[in-house]
């Protein structure tokens, strides 16, 4: 059977993104089916600042001004906007304005949720992409958050068989609770680990394969010229890291007794292309702390 | 003891925020058979009293109208009545004053009730004089606010509502409209007792004053000049329904029901203008009226929701012109004002309620664009114009010597027409939800389009980007696509060795013996990947011994490997020397050496190295065991299969296994069928296995999963296998399966799904009433319940896939999953159109109890102690074999101490090892013989 010419301009702009560099041309031509060219003429608005964005454009010609947060900046031909905020719960405050006629080409949120959906290969390589991005925030961000070692969402110090096992998987900050059925199937594949201080969990610059979710007590971020960061219960070191299968960023100490989870990529992997849905939610959880990781970083550089 | 360490129960549970503003007596109301959610009962409220008092004024306005209209004119006057009604508001509509459009949608609605108001009063102020112009033109006032208003009135609300909740909610407000006409027409009949019938005019006036009122409870966003182009060029509006099926029937039903309507209404005052004495003409349609409202109300409250829920929409909008057709013939054989009466009754008693409300709902699915521009079309036009060419009939008739029999006649012809239209419908309703789901992309993950000239150009074009990347994805598609032809050999001398790695790759794999001229001179290349790219591509196209044994020589043991590799592959290793030294240099070598050496005879496989090619499928190093892949297939041994599937077990390598083991045919599919049923082999390569099967495209494929989704025990490879059918299905969409094992799977599942809701809704309904219950295992529980549910829903949808050979079924499951509620609503009447009793009530229960559709206290248990519900509940949920929903469950009783489960854990038979320690030491906390 004979197949239609393909739109093969796309589909080179696309393979070059950062997103979608590790897809297969396969993979690639279907993205580059669901999305389409549109024109922008001269100071219109791609996206309002104060409208949900459910598309990304990837600018072929052209220029384009992100405007965010009351900074603004601007980019040309072969840039991705309006990733990752498309996969925020609440996208608005992103706006994108044509500074000169725009040719772009449009790829719609639902479009890549079901590109995704329907082939896992995507979804995982978007999930390495965002795990990459995110490992570059790592210690910025998981600051923010630690709280000097406080518990996320309560220690779990009960015994860590399967129930207790998936008690403390659903209290993890990145791992959505509402995806039970998913958790409990990771919660087969985890190995649960006793700590005591000065246990150390991952080494510096070591590529990443795996991951801990701490239960009780907490992990020493460790990193050179770097002050120490204290992570508590809910905390998942070492998540993005292994998700991009870049070296870790820090090394992780126990900082006193605990218990932690430990859950390798590839049975992390498996479990998603069982439960999209979970894969899908996670995706955007990372894509929120990206975006507030580079908000963060834009307003430190804007600040000197 | 508990030994968990859990959240503890919320303290306070019972303490829920009040629900202020609006008294709990009008929400009990609002909230009839639980159908009107808290976030919608404001809107259904304004909704409810804007009809309501619209419709009592109509009442009165129309019993006032036909009271003085024929206790002075003859009812053969009418006809011209009906075609001046139909001019006028379709005037009226297409001049809508321009500044209307800067109004929100409710304010505007508003000052159209109010304009009517005041109009209406007008009237009251003339209607005592002298003059029969009076009556003609109240007459046709009071067709043209209730075309106009209630256009309005309904475009609103679909605006607002999805489909799914629009066959809630409609019927509930199109009752305000029966109960409107109800009160209106009372009133009339006690004003009517007591005074002349010109005074309900401004009774009228009142009601229409209070309705406008009522739609600033509405809270629907501002459409502004957007909602306002209905009218907007009349000829594109033409064209749109002219062109989309679906509208041209939708106009010809309407068109064809006011003709009818016409017919009928006309029929039933001739009758009665006829037999009823004038000066009792007041009372007897106020009298009549009425009861036809009360038999709307009936209708409406009992028929019309029980129409919908069972029969879908379509069906219910073929009953009414079924009814009136009987109706009709009724009269025609019968006569007299008892059969006219009977005829009006029908007709009065379905068009305010069952055909209103189906007729707004067929409006719902279209987008809101759509209907906006057409909706105004269809219903002033179809409805005036239906009016107007029944009047013209009428009057043609009236010319002639046709008693009121013809017309009963003529009435009954136009039913069946409408019946006819209505029964054409339902296929085009259902494409207008097909066509709100996003299309499912033709393409299969392993094809590639082909390409034309000018994608050709552009590609060979990128070959001189400036940027590495964009060259080596352009490589990438030329390479995919065998277009290898048209890459120029100069692109080996490019200065990036990236691009003449992957260059030699795409000319190697397209056997262009015209790079042969430049790779020689590569073989002193500084970069040691280019030089041994050098040394595969001679190896393939231009094998010569000498300068193979020169790369022996090689200071970089990469190109050292490939050459040895390459050249025990050609032959010419007769004492198998060069082979030991290899296999020595890639014992003692980094992975880039053994990835070269793979790599080497990816492109010239060789027999006598298949030994070191199993060593590096087991090789520690992903990119090495990746090209030993490929070296395998190319190799093609049986010795290959089995080190072959053992690789499943990596992820990141399983595409490729998947699609080697193909090139080994029948040899491949029958050991892992074999493989399939070995319990004994690690699951992380059983598990892989139903997808390797499928992709073999054997037509044995499918009765080796089918075989495991009966017998398979383990539920993920179950589920696997599932998949994989699926996987298959789409390649072989007329392949013939085994239908009752599929029906049998597709029960179980469903059976399944409804198990746990019924167990979710009572621990739910349980922690309600018992604070004590609700804690962080309950929710976890819930949770759990809930999704399990979902996923065993998931498997009902690609079983139902699996028996059509279509994905239509896989497309609705995932708009059921849509964030866009217009999706999801549009994905769940589809299904209620696709699936056959009698799976479609237990699915679409199913469904619109994950999605909040539908009252969870319905299915909690009811009135039974939900403390004994609960605890059975938790009992059946250890038992269930479900390995974790049992494990938590057990937990849970612990907990709770629920003493009376310790004998059901004892007899349940464990799952696994971790099932029975958990179990067994569930079972010993609730008997006392362990304390945690």
């Amino acid at each position: 059977m004979s197949t239609p010419p393909m739109p093969v301009g796309p589909l080179i702009h696309l393979r070059t993104l950062e997103p979608f560099r590790t897809l297969s041309p396969a993979q690639l031509t279907l993205l580059t089916l669901e999305a389409e060219e549109v024109g922008f003429t001269a100071d219109s608005w791609l996206v309002r600042p104060d409208d949900t964005i459910d598309s990304m454009f990837m600018v072929v010609d052209g220029f384009v001004r992100l405007v965010a947060g009351g900074r603004s900046r601007t980019v040309g031909p072969w840039s991705l906007v309006g990733y990752p905020e498309l996969l925020l719960r609440d996208s608005a405050g992103l706006g994108i304005h044509a500074e000169t006629d725009v040719v772009a080409i449009r790829l719609e949120t639902d479009a890549l949720r079901e590109l995704c959906e329907r082939n896992f290969g995507i979804l995982s390589a978007l999930l390495g992409d965002m795990g990459d991005r995110l490992a570059a925030h790592v210690d910025r961000l998981e600051r923010s958050i630690s709280a000097e070692g406080a518990p996320i969402r309560g220690p779990y110090q009960g015994p860590l068989d399967r129930v207790g096992r998936m008690v403390a998987l659903q209290r993890a900050r990145l791992l959505p609770s509402e995806s039970m059925d998913a958790l409990a199937e990771l919660a087969d594949r985890v190995d649960s680990i006793e700590l005591l201080a000065g246990d150390r969990l991952h080494e510096m610059g070591a590529t990443a394969t795996d991951f801990h979710v701490v239960c009780a007590g907490a992990v020493e971020l460790r990193a050179p010229g770097r002050p120490v960061l204290l992570l508590g219960a809910g905390a998942t070191p070492g998540l993005p890291e292994t998700l991009g299968s870049v070296g870790y960023v820090h090394e992780v100490v126990a900082s006193g007794d605990g218990t932690v989870l430990r859950v390798a990529l590839d049975p992390f992997m498996d479990v998603l292309e069982d439960h999209f849905e979970l894969g899908y939610s996670i995706l955007g959880l990372l894509a929120e702390d990206v975006v507030v990781a580079s908000a963060s970083e834009a307003e430190r550089s804007a600040g000197g | 003891m508990f030994p968990y360490e859990v959240a503890l129960p919320n303290p306070n549970p019972d303490a829920r925020p009040m629900l202020a503003g609006i008294n709990r007596a009008t929400l009990r109301l609002l909230s009839l058979s639980g159908r009107i959610r808290p976030d919608e009962r404001r809107d259904v409220l304004g909704a409810f009293l804007t009809l309501f008092a619209f419709m009592a004024g109509h009442a009165l306005l129309e019993t006032a109208r036909d009271a003085l209209f024929l206790a002075s004119l003859p009812a053969r006057r009418l006809p011209w009545v009906y075609l001046a009604i139909a001019v006028v508001a379709i005037a009226v509509g297409r001049g809508e004053p321009p500044f209307v459009r800067r109004f929100s949608a409710r304010n505007e609605l508003g000052g159209w009730l109010l304009a009517a108001s005041v109009v209406t009063a007008g009237f009251w102020f003339v209607a005592g004089r002298d003059g029969v112009w009076v009556l003609y033109s109240l007459y046709v006032w009071s067709g043209v606010i209730v075309s106009l208003i209630v256009v309005r009135f309904w475009t609103i609300l679909a605006t607002r509502f999805t489909v799914t909740q629009a066959k809630r909610v409609f019927p509930l407000i199109a009752s305000g409209s029966v109960v409107g006409a109800i009160v209106g027409s009372g009133a009339a009949r006690i004003v009517t007792a007591f005074l002349e019938p010109r005074h309900l005019v401004l009774a009228a006036a009142a009601a229409f004053f209070v309705a406008s009122t009522a739609p600033a409870l509405l809270d629907v966003g501002d459409g502004g000049g957007q909602r306002s182009r209905r009218w907007s060029g009349l000829g594109e509006v033409s064209r749109t329904i002219w062109t989309r099926p679906y509208l041209l029937r939708m106009a010809g039903l309407v068109l064809l029901a006011t003709v009818s309507f016409t017919l009928i209404d006309f029929v039933f005052k001739s009758v009665a203008d006829e037999l009823v004495p004038a000066d009792e003409l007041g009372a007897f349609f106020a009298s009549t009226y009425l009861a036809i409202n009360v038999l709307s109300l009936v209708v409406q409250l009992l028929l019309v929701s029980w129409l919908l829920g069972h029969f879908g929409l379509v069906s219910a909008v073929v009953f009414v012109p079924a009814v009136l057709m009987v109706s009709t013939l009724g009269f025609v054989v019968a006569g007299g004002l008892t059969a006219a009466v009977v005829l009006k009754g029908a007709d009065g008693g379905l068009r305010h309620s069952l055909y209103r409300t189906g007729t707004e709902l067929l409006f719902v699915p279209l987008s809101e664009r759509l209907r906006t521009q057409v909706k105004g079309v269809i219903d002033v036009v179809g409805q005036r114009g239906g009016q107007a060419v029944a009047s013209i009939l009428i009057l043609m008739l009236l010319s002639t010597p046709a008693g009121v029999g013809t017309f009963g006649a003529i009435a009954c012809l136009t039913t069946v027409g409408w019946l006819l239209v209505a029964s054409g419908l339902k296929e085009h309703y259902l494409d207008v939800f097909r066509e709100t789901l996003h299309p499912e992309t033709d393409r299969r993950g392993s094809a590639f389009p082909s390409l034309d000239v000018a994608s050709l150009d552009t590609l060979v074009a990128t070959l001189t980007a400036p940027e590495d990347r964009r060259v080596i994805a352009a490589l990438d598609i030329l390479d995919a696509q065998r277009r290898s032809d048209v890459v120029p050999p100069t692109l080996l001398y490019h200065p990036s060795a990236d691009v003449v790695v992957r260059a030699f790759e795409v000319f190697i794999s397209g056997k262009r013996e015209d790079a042969l001229e430049i790779t020689p001179r590569l073989l002193s290349h500084a970069d040691a990947r280019v030089r041994a790219g050098a040394v595969r591509a001679l190896s393939v196209m231009a094998p010569d011994r000498a300068p193979l044994e020169e790369a022996f020589r090689d200071p970089d043991a990469r190109v050292v490997g490939t050459a040895r590799a390459a050249f025990v592959a050609c032959g010419w290793d007769a004492d198998g020397s060069v082979a030991k030294e290899l296999t020595r240099l890639a014992a003692d070598s980094d992975a880039s050496v053994r990835h070269a050496v793979a790599s080497a005879l990816r492109v010239r496989p060789a027999s006598e190295l298949e030994p070191l090619l199993r060593g590096f499928l087991a090789d520690s190093d992903t990119e090495v065991v990746r090209e030993a892949v490929a070296a395998a297939g190319a190799l093609g041994t049986p010795g290959m299969v089995e080190p072959l599937i053992r690789c499943l077990a990596r992820r990141s390598l399983r595409d490729d296994v998947r699609f080697t083991l193909t090139r080994f045919g029948s040899l491949a599919l029958n050991r892992l069928a074999e493989a399939l049923a070995d319990t004994r082999l690690p699951h992380s390569i059983r598990t892989q296995i139903p997808g390797a099967i499928a992709l073999s495209g054997s037509a044995t494929a499918p009765q080796i999963l089918l075989r495991h989704l009966r017998d398979e025990q383990d539920g993920l490879i179950r589920f696997r296998v599932l998949r994989a059918l699926g996987r298959w299905r789409r390649e072989q969409p007329n392949f013939p399966l085994d239908g009752t094992l599929l029906q049998g799977a597709l029960v179980q599942a469903v059976s399944t799904a409804f198990d746990l809701m019924q167990w979710r809704h009572t621990l739910t309904a349980g922690a309600a009433t018992s604070p004590r219950r609700d804690t962080e295992l309950h929710r976890v529980l819930v949770t759990l319940l809930r999704d399990k549910q979902d996923h065993a829903l998931e498997r009902a949808f690609r079983l139902l896939n699996l028996q059509s050979g279509s994905d239509e079924y896989q497309r609705v499951y995932r708009g059921l999953h849509s964030p866009i509620p217009q999706s999801r609503a549009g994905s769940r009447e589809l299904l209620t159109h696709m699936v056959m009793p009698p799976l479609r009530e237990p699915l679409t229960t199913l469904l619109d109890d994950l999605h909040g559709e539908r009252d969870p206290t319905v299915m909690s248990g009811g009135e039974r102690d939900p403390g004994v519900e609960y605890l059975r509940a938790v009992a059946e949920i250890v038992s269930c074999g479900i390995e974790s929903a049992s494990s938590v469950a057990a937990a849970h009783a612990t907990e709770l101490q629920l003493t009376e489960v310790a004998a059901v854990i004892e007899g349940v038979p464990p799952v696994s090892a971790e099932h029975a320690a958990t179990l067994a030491r569930a079972a010993r906390l609730l008997s006392g013989l362990e304390v945690a």
